[in-house]
């Protein structure tokens, strides 16, 4: 069973598809993870900064709101959507 | 594909997938009485929505036309509409013999209150499932066949295998003249520039623009973030981050077909081929926009699992997480989780999909119908009075 698939070329981002531990090697995108990822959230694929894109499918799919570094966690702690902020 | 379906033949030259007397409740205050005779006769459903008493202006039309909608569907033999009073029934009762359906009023108004109406509807019901049992199934050309695409329970499996096995089977039905139906319109944002190219006139691509852009008006006018609210907390736990990575994944379900029209909620559409409604995304309303505009059965895709089903049109529940798949097996109805367990193909999962889709749309129960995990919700747009 695949551990983690890349949607897409332009993704800094992969999908894991098991419950992936801290310093596991994913040799399939050449990362390893630097702290637990669940099942189906996405990795790092690269070092990611405050206001940088995050791509998914080949498409924008939120801004990073904090440090990211390759093989980290991407999720709600450090993305938010681009659209529909009504603060 | 196969080129054709067995189905019930209709009046007006639809086909039904089912074939079933819809006692049909014109508003919260008669609900009681529609489950009451869906209880006591097999056979029969009952349609019963929130509200549609104080209800004013565009609220209340849409109201009559959802409603007058689920009694049009070609799933639909016959309507018993049970009702407080005789005007909202009659206005949905000419919507629906607009069709040339069988339709009968009940007001508790006219027959001696709650126990009068129920006892006179209770014995017309009855009269009318032994005439609908009489019609039997014909072979129907596949393009009379329209079908709804929606999600529910999204997560990260949705995006990358049960909506994209939809797409393509979605792809397969137009090819072969067929309808399908995609939903959801805040589940469009993000991917707005991707549907609108795809759409056959200029006019249908702004309105693709201008259908998101009012949600997003919307949420904005009341000040809140739409994140928590959509992705929802369990998108979010599925690894869904934001509504943009959520939509993306959402439209893959429609296929790559232009894009024929655009309707608004609950609205049967005039071409065919692949159609945008734009209709709020939450599944109970959504599924019952789509049954009001006449989908026969809806295809629906879940990453969480989410068991919910429409009364009308079948609710077909197909998964993509093996997760899902072995801790809800009651609740679903078609396990794509090999895609990703056994890299198997999408071409593999949209194969298994339309062989489960013929299926249930010739009579096999889907899991939502057997459990009876049925509900319809009507959109609001503003508040009574």
């Amino acid at each position: 069973m695949k551990r983690v698939i890349r949607l897409s070329e332009k993704d800094n981002v992969a999908v894991v598809l098991c419950d992936l531990s801290e310093g596991e090697f994913l040799e399939e995108i050449g990362v390893t993870a630097r702290e637990a990822v669940p099942y189906g959230h996405k990795i790092a694929l690269a070092d990611i900064r405050p206001g940088e894109k995050i791509y998914k499918y080949g498409e924008a799919v939120g801004n990073c709101t904090a440090e990211i570094t390759k093989g980290g966690w991407v999720h709600v702690h450090n993305v938010e959507s681009i659209r529909g902020l009504g603060r | 594909m196969k080129k054709t379906f067995m189905g019930y033949p209709r009046e007006n030259g639809t086909y039904g997938v089912r074939n079933m007397v819809a006692i049909l409740s014109t508003a919260d205050n008669s609900n009681f009485i529609a489950r009451r005779v869906a209880d006591l006769v097999k056979g029969t459903v009952p349609l019963c929505p929130c509200f549609g008493r104080g209800e004013i202006g565009e609220d209340m039309d849409l109201h009559i036309k959802t409603m007058a909608g689920l009694g049009r569907n070609p799933n639909v033999h016959s309507v018993v509409i049970v009702s407080l009073e005789a005007v909202i029934a009659k206005k949905i009762a000419a919507l629906i013999e607009e069709e040339k359906k069988p339709v009968f009023i009940y007001t508790m108004d006219e027959c001696g209150g709650s126990m009068g109406c129920t006892e006179q509807a209770w014995r017309k019901a009855r009269e009318l499932v032994i005439e609908a049992s009489c019609v039997k199934r014909e072979e129907a050309p596949i393009d009379r066949l329209m079908l709804g695409v929606e999600c529910g329970g999204s997560d990260t499996t949705s995006g990358v295998v049960s909506n994209p096995a939809l797409g393509i089977l979605a792809d397969r039905l137009v090819e072969e003249g067929g309808t399908v139906i995609l939903s959801e319109t805040t589940e469009w944002m993000g991917a707005e520039e991707m549907l609108s190219k795809r759409a056959v006139t200029p006019k249908i691509g702004e309105g693709i623009f201008q259908a998101v852009q009012w949600y997003e008006d919307y949420i904005k006018s009341i000040g809140v973030d739409l994140n928590g609210f959509n992705p929802a907390p369990d998108n979010i736990k599925g690894g869904l981050s934001t509504i943009e990575e959520k939509a993306l994944g959402s439209v893959k379900k429609g296929g790559s077909s232009p894009i024929r029209e655009l309707v608004f909620c609950g609205t049967t559409p005039r071409e065919k081929g692949l159609i945008l409604m734009d209709a709020p995304t939450g599944g109970v309303e959504n599924t019952t926009a789509l049954a009001a505009a006449g989908c026969q059965l809806i295809l629906f895709s879940t990453g969480k699992g989410n068991p919910l089903g429409n009364p009308v049109a079948p609710t077909v529940k197909v998964t993509g997480n093996y997760r899902t798949a072995e801790s809800q097996p009651e609740n679903i109805d078609v396990d794509l989780s090999d895609v990703l367990k056994q890299d198997r193909t999408l071409s593999w999962a949209a194969d298994v999909l339309e062989e489960k889709m013929i299926d249930h749309a010739q009579g096999k129960l889907t899991t939502a119908e057997a459990l009876n995990d049925l509900e319809i919700a009507v959109t609001r747009i503003g508040f009574t009075v």
